[in-house]
């Protein structure tokens, strides 16, 4: 949609008003249509091309002619019709409640569209903000600067009575009870008050209109802004539910570690109260640190004593170690017995010196010393079953090592 | 003795077998390399080695055992670079007030200052590796008892 498909359509409305001898009923069409054009946003020219073009066929030769200065008014016109014909006599008066409100609502909607006519012309935009009141107040106005205009002007009046309306408010002169009939239909159809009031500025001043109507747009813009503001609260509120949300789960999470470390702690299952809790489990963190210096002083006084056999404690330690996890260890008779069948004290020493990384070979040193000190056939077999067995025949064994270390 | 050390192997929660070793192996290190150092050389490095037994065998999955061996290693880097610099002056520290201690001071920073790792840790995580942390020395503490009597008995 250009702009100088507006231009043209502009001017062929001039020419409906101008050239139409159907007189309302074309013109009444064409309003109709105009709106549902207006309710469709920015389809608004196309339309009222196909109105201009079926309801006369005769502007075509006309449209070089005019100018482009009296575009202005025609344009006016063009938005005029509506109100027009709703301003009509007592019998159209059921039909122009249907009419105009969409009329009206193309002020705020048509944004687009006002822009594209401010670029085209000053007037324009003045005109076009505000259509049905703008082309009230132009009227006279525009009557002085075109001739071709005020030609219009004459005979859109005499058109409108010959409708039999009886209300003309395009004229110079405003009679009461035009003003009145016209205030009384916009009420009736729930117009903003200030728009009421606008009709007797009607003839002052067109930019009163337009900031009018820009001051309605800027009203929309904080309602919108309003709107958009308690949903960000509604935001807000659903964000704290979250906040609430996530702390009860985080305080279920806190109070399972807490009963988890309750099992941990030694005499901790009897204590209620975290307090109490957390005073028992520091309590026993500290005693379990100063027993790991304790024992560690034990070990440093101890270990001149144990250069002979720290070997053998490998094995034994990691044997006791093993057998609280017995399924863990796998004391699986494929594992020991290819070592039993290996059975040598110098693949001990190979194992553990070289191969430490791995707990493959602490298992083969285990089962080798088994191996050492055992008969290899009769327990081994199954170890699985019995790892208690297991762990006291290995036990005793290290007794025997160490007691000949 | 076979009696108790079942029992103590059905109380260890999580006995873990490559702690054992670590701890063993660090052992037998510290008595061949350091048989001729202090007793309480020896004792810092074998309380050392059994918590780096500890950290180690928990691997670095937990918070306690990154502080732990971080810890371990950083130290380790001093020793080094002090073995290799020259020696120079040592800086003078200069006496920091003393920090004021908190009355009632809460338990959870008590807590944050026993387990490695602990402090500016959330409370959550903290009872979690808490928990962790507990369960390893208790292994760790077990497992000492149990060498340290293997030596004694012998």
């Amino acid at each position: 949609m250009s702009k100088r498909d507006e231009c043209s359509i502009s001017e062929k409305n001039e020419d409906n008003v101008k050239y139409s001898n159907a007189g309302v009923c074309p013109k009444w069409q064409f309003s109709s249509s105009s709106i549902g054009l207006v309710s469709m946003g920015d389809s608004f020219n196309p339309g009222l091309w196909n109105i201009s073009d079926t309801n006369l066929g005769l502007q075509g030769n006309e449209i070089p002619a005019i100018s482009r200065s009296s575009r202005t008014p025609r344009e006016l016109d063009v938005h005029w019709n509506p109100a027009v014909s709703l301003s009509r006599g007592e019998s159209s008066v059921q039909t122009g409640p249907g009419v105009l409100p969409p009329n009206l609502s193309h002020f705020p909607a048509d944004s687009s569209f006002v822009e594209r006519a401010a670029r085209l012309s000053c007037l324009d935009a003045t005109s076009m903000a505000n259509p049905f009141r703008s082309n009230q107040a132009l009227g006279p106005c525009s009557t002085d600067r075109d001739p071709d205009t005020r030609h219009k002007k004459d005979t859109e009046p005499a058109k409108f009575e010959f409708d039999g309306s009886g209300h003309e408010n395009e004229a110079e002169d405003y009679s009461p009870k035009n003003l009145g009939d016209n205030k009384r239909k916009r009420s009736n159809e729930g117009l903003a008050m200030g728009q009421a009031q606008g009709d007797p500025e009607i003839s002052t001043d067109t930019k009163k209109a337009t900031v009018k109507t820009n001051g309605k747009q800027s009203k929309e813009v904080p309602e919108a802004g309003k709107e958009e503001y308690i949903h960000v609260r509604a935001r807000h509120g659903q964000a704290t539910n979250s906040h609430s949300l996530a702390e009860r789960v985080r305080r279920e999470k806190i109070s399972q570690r807490m009963k988890f470390l309750q099992e941990l702690v030694p005499g901790c299952s009897r204590v209620t109260g975290k307090a109490v809790m957390l005073d028992e489990i520091i309590n026993y963190v500290q005693s379990l640190q100063q027993q790991v210096e304790f024992l560690s002083m034990k070990l440093a006084a101890v270990n001149p004593r144990l250069d002979f056999n720290v070997e053998a404690l490998l094995s034994k330690d990691l044997l006791q170690c093993h057998s609280g996890t017995s399924s863990a260890i796998g004391f699986s008779p494929d594992l020991i017995n290819p070592q039993l069948q290996l059975s040598q004290q110098g693949l001990v020493q190979t194992g553990i010196s070289s191969n430490y990384g791995t707990s493959n070979a602490v298992r083969r040193a285990i089962s080798s010393q088994l191996n050492l000190f055992r008969s290899p056939s009769t327990q081994v077999s199954n170890a699985y079953e019995d790892i208690q067995h297991v762990m006291k025949m290995t036990t005793f064994s290290h007794e025997e090592f160490n007691d000949k270390a | 003795m076979e009696s108790k050390s079942l029992s103590r192997d059905c109380n260890n929660p999580n006995p873990d077998p490559k702690m054992a070793f670590h701890f063993l192996r660090a052992l037998l290190h510290i008595q061949q390399s350091a048989a001729t150092t202090s007793f309480t050389g020896r004792r810092r490095r074998i309380k050392r080695a059994a918590y780096a037994s500890m950290a180690y065998s928990s691997g670095a999955r937990r918070a306690w055992s990154r502080a732990l061996i971080h810890t371990l290693r950083r130290r380790r880097q001093r020793q080094q670079r002090a073995r290799t610099a020259v020696a120079l002056p040592r800086r003078i520290r200069v006496a920091r007030p003393p920090r004021r201690e908190v009355a009632a001071a809460d338990q959870a920073q008590v807590l944050r200052k026993l387990v490695p790792g602990g402090t500016g840790m959330e409370y959550c995580m903290l009872l979690e590796e808490t928990a962790d942390y507990i369960r390893c020395l208790a292994t760790q503490v077990q497992l000492m008892r149990n060498v340290v009597d293997s030596v004694t008995n012998s």
